[in-house]
């Protein structure tokens, strides 16, 4: 058989069959319980990632023994946003221990005793 | 108009029978046409052409489905125009391409044209097509019946084309094997 005889033959199927394929229904495109599991993973991953960014942030605090003001001054540096002399506040970070522990403490100590001494100096 | 009404009008010999085909099978005529030829005007002349041949038939015929069987006329008088056009090269278009998707179904051997084996392959198909699933049945119904493109099938149906051009596949694979059990390939 050629497989014109074949298409040709297609028009000898029963009516009844035929009328099922006029109107098709259109087919919702259901989310399969593989793609909802996907997507369930990636906003938990997500909100995952936010609350490490959190975390992380006030961790930050937590290791923070002291503000500082600084003069800049790029006005001889290439490629910087700010090139006229400008302050910045600066945050002092610690990496010997968390707020309220001993090497915390021992750190800001010493902090602030090496601020007073200049400022000292400095007079 | 309700089919029967334009049935009676047939049988009435009022030529408003054609009118009235034509306002509510019309677009649906011209659609299987269109797909089929791929040309406007031969899909208005295959229309035409279906009007006649209904005006001939219709006494003594009496349809119980009138849409389908409209449907099949259009059919069959534009695959008659597809192979007139075509004749002596190779035709283009989507006929062209499911004709080749076809010939994986079948051996490619020409089998005389006896109103035997079109009876027994319309009854082999129309078995194969009642076993199928719903959705493969529309989307292998949609192809080889009315000649849509896959992705006017993807659009129709809201599969994917990828979709649509696995369950083909997989379809044909099965027809290929029907017809084979039954000696028809």
């Amino acid at each position: 058989m050629t497989s014109m005889q074949l298409f040709q033959g297609f028009s000898g199927i029963d009516a009844e069959l035929l009328e099922t394929i006029e109107q098709p229904q259109v087919r919702k495109r259901k989310l399969s319980r593989k793609r909802l599991w996907l997507i369930a993973a990636i906003a938990a991953l997500a909100l995952l990632l936010v609350g490490c960014a959190a975390y992380y942030i006030l961790s930050m605090e937590r290791v923070k023994i002291g503000e500082s003001a600084e003069q800049r001054d790029y006005t001889l540096v290439d490629g910087v946003y700010e090139k006229d002399p400008h302050t910045v506040s600066t945050s002092i970070l610690t990496l010997s221990g968390l707020e309220g522990s001993n090497a915390y403490k021992a750190c800001a100590d010493y902090y602030a005793f090496q601020e007073e001494y200049d400022r000292n100096m400095k007079r | 108009m309700d089919d029967n009404a334009i049935l009676d009008l047939y049988f009435s010999r009022s030529e408003q029978a054609i009118v009235e085909t034509d306002r509510k099978y019309g677009s649906y005529c011209y659609s299987i046409a269109n797909h089929i030829l791929l040309s406007p005007p031969d899909a208005e002349e295959s229309v035409n052409d279906t009007y006649y041949t209904a005006w001939k038939l219709i006494p003594p015929r009496r349809p119980q489905r009138f849409g389908p069987f409209l449907g099949k006329l259009t059919r069959n008088l534009s695959i008659d125009r597809w192979r007139k056009n075509t004749a002596g090269k190779r035709g283009g278009g989507e006929t062209q391409l499911l004709l080749d998707e076809l010939a994986e179904c079948v051996t490619g051997a020409e089998s005389p044209e006896t109103e035997m084996l079109r009876k027994e392959l319309s009854a082999a198909l129309n078995r194969f097509l009642r076993a199928l699933p719903d959705r493969d049945r529309t989307v292998f119904l949609l192809r080889y019946y009315h000649a849509y493109s896959q992705g006017e099938i993807a659009q129709k149906t809201g599969f994917s084309q990828n979709q649509v051009k696995y369950i083909l596949q997989r379809t044909r694979r099965n027809l290929a094997n029907t017809l084979k059990k039954e000696g028809l390939q």
